[in-house]
């Protein structure tokens, strides 16, 4: 089933549509929340939240080209209301980014497994070193995939300044892991 | 140097890459005989000549360079931002690999950065539990209800959600005490006010009060024990009679506050609509059985 159909029944109110949309969506919803709150549960909920947003707002998305896009603005947008709600009221307890990153690999040694979640340590701790406008890029542009116009449309930017942005907030990334890991990064890291 | 000389260098290159037409070759090798100082260029252009040897390419280009154009570093690291986007040309890949080829600094650097964006897009999409679907088809099942019932009900469900993000704000508290205080200056307290007149009455009636309980309580030391024994059974009957309605009544009371909380509009107004006829029932039950009593 394309992606029109899907959204075209899950507009007509067709819950298994709903659920393999969901079903399709739900990591890369997640990994946006978890880019914005470093925090498994925490993203957990966000995540949630998001969809109930996306399924109130179906009728909003009228291009199935253009769902990626819709979808990451909405996960944005609820991410960002999150987070200033969250400085508004903190949590209860910090948990440290760390234990954000058990992710499940069972399929894989223990020694490629450990050395695949440091990398992604050290990545995302890098990542939120960055400014809040790099780190906004490298998450829709080479996390997400968006295009850079789509990009400039999304954060209000020119397009140009989207490009040259991208281009420096990866060589920042880059260097933020050599800060971290070293020079010979790449090797711990690759 | 003549005129002959100035053609026939032109053809120079030509011949050292072999693609000399046949008039030309003929006229290059009779006037290469003929000319010693354009014989003496051919001989030297022709010769190999002394390369290089080991680390002394890499260190003359280096030095060149310094005092020159300074390092190139700074160019590469642009085009290296730029090459995930694949939008370098072909003459910007082929210089920019000139030199991570041989600069140890920009090889990593380059090599991080790639490192670094494959997992990034690994981190774009984390596994998460299969539970997760079905909360998430949870929440969305009260939404799929609403957006069935029609637009009253999704007003509602806006209002909710608008409703929980103020209540979720620090200062709602402060906000919603400062309302209150308004409406019940406006409400009482000018001269204006619609119930301006209340606060009087309500004292004039705690006013009255100790002489009507005066009188009840001279009337009760003034009857006999029995009496008073009356009255706390009778009151006692009304209690007992009335405490499913002050239970139903407090419930209600309770779920609808909880679900004004959460925001969930519909539910709180289910409640207090229950709570009110509960209320009603409760006045009844207690008033009726005292004309009953009184009968």
């Amino acid at each position: 089933m394309d992606l029109a159909n899907l959204l075209e029944s899950c507009r007509a109110g067709d819950e298994l549509a709903w659920e393999m949309l969901v079903r399709q969506t739900q990591s890369r919803v997640y990994g946006i929340a978890m880019t914005y709150v470093r925090d498994r549960d925490e993203a957990r909920d966000l995540s949630q939240d998001i969809f109930v947003r996306v399924y109130r707002n179906l009728d909003g998305c009228k291009d199935a080209d253009r769902f990626l896009p819709w979808l990451v603005r909405i996960a944005r947008n609820a991410c960002i209301d999150h987070l200033r709600r969250r400085k508004a009221r903190p949590p209860a307890r910090d948990i440290p980014a760390d234990e954000a990153l058990r992710l499940v690999a069972p399929d894989e040694a223990p020694d490629e497994e450990m050395e695949r979640q440091a990398r992604r340590r050290v990545v995302e701790t890098a990542l939120h070193s960055l400014s809040e406008i790099n780190r906004e890029i490298i998450l829709l542009k080479d996390m997400q995939g968006l295009a850079l116009e789509e990009i400039a449309r999304l954060l209000n930017l020119p397009l140009g300044t989207v490009k040259s942005r991208s281009s420096r907030a990866r060589l920042e990334l880059a260097k933020a892991v050599q800060d971290l890991v070293g020079p010979a990064g790449a090797e711990a890291t690759a | 140097m003549n005129t002959r000389c100035t053609a026939w260098e032109a053809l120079l290159d030509a011949h050292l890459g072999g693609g000399l037409a046949a008039d030309d070759a003929a006229f290059f090798r009779s006037h290469a005989a003929a000319c010693d100082r354009c014989r003496d260029l051919l001989r030297l252009v022709s010769a190999d000549l002394p390369a290089l040897a080991g680390e002394e390419a890499p260190r003359l280009a280096d030095s060149v360079i310094a005092v020159t154009s300074g390092p190139a570093c700074g160019r590469a690291e642009a085009l290296l931002g730029a090459r995930p986007d694949g939008g370098l040309s072909a003459d910007e890949s082929l210089l920019l690999q000139g030199h991570l080829d041989h600069c140890r600094a920009c090889a990593d650097l380059a090599l991080t950065l790639e490192s670094a964006l494959a997992t990034v897009r690994e981190l774009a999409e984390p596994e998460l539990d299969p539970a997760f679907t079905f909360d998430v088809l949870r929440a969305t099942s009260a939404t799929r209800a609403r957006k069935r019932g029609g637009a009253l009900p999704r007003l509602a469900d806006r209002f909710g959600a608008w409703w929980q993000g103020q209540a979720a704000r620090p200062q709602f508290a402060w906000e919603v005490a400062f309302a209150a205080t308004v409406v019940l200056v406006l409400l009482f307290g000018t001269p204006l006010s619609p119930a301006r007149r209340a606060p009087a009455k309500a004292l004039a009636a705690v006013q009255a009060s100790p002489g009507w309980m005066i009188d009840t309580a001279g009337d009760l030391t003034g009857v006999a024990g029995e009496r008073i024994g009356g009255v706390r059974q009778d009151v006692t009957e009304r209690r007992n009679r009335t405490a499913p309605d002050r239970a139903d009544l407090l419930r209600h009371g309770r779920e609808a506050g909880a679900a004004l909380l959460h925001g969930n509009f519909d539910t709180a107004a289910q409640r207090l609509r229950a709570a009110g006829g509960d209320l009603t029932r409760l006045w009844r039950d207690w008033r009726d059985d005292g004309s009953a009593a009184a009968d």
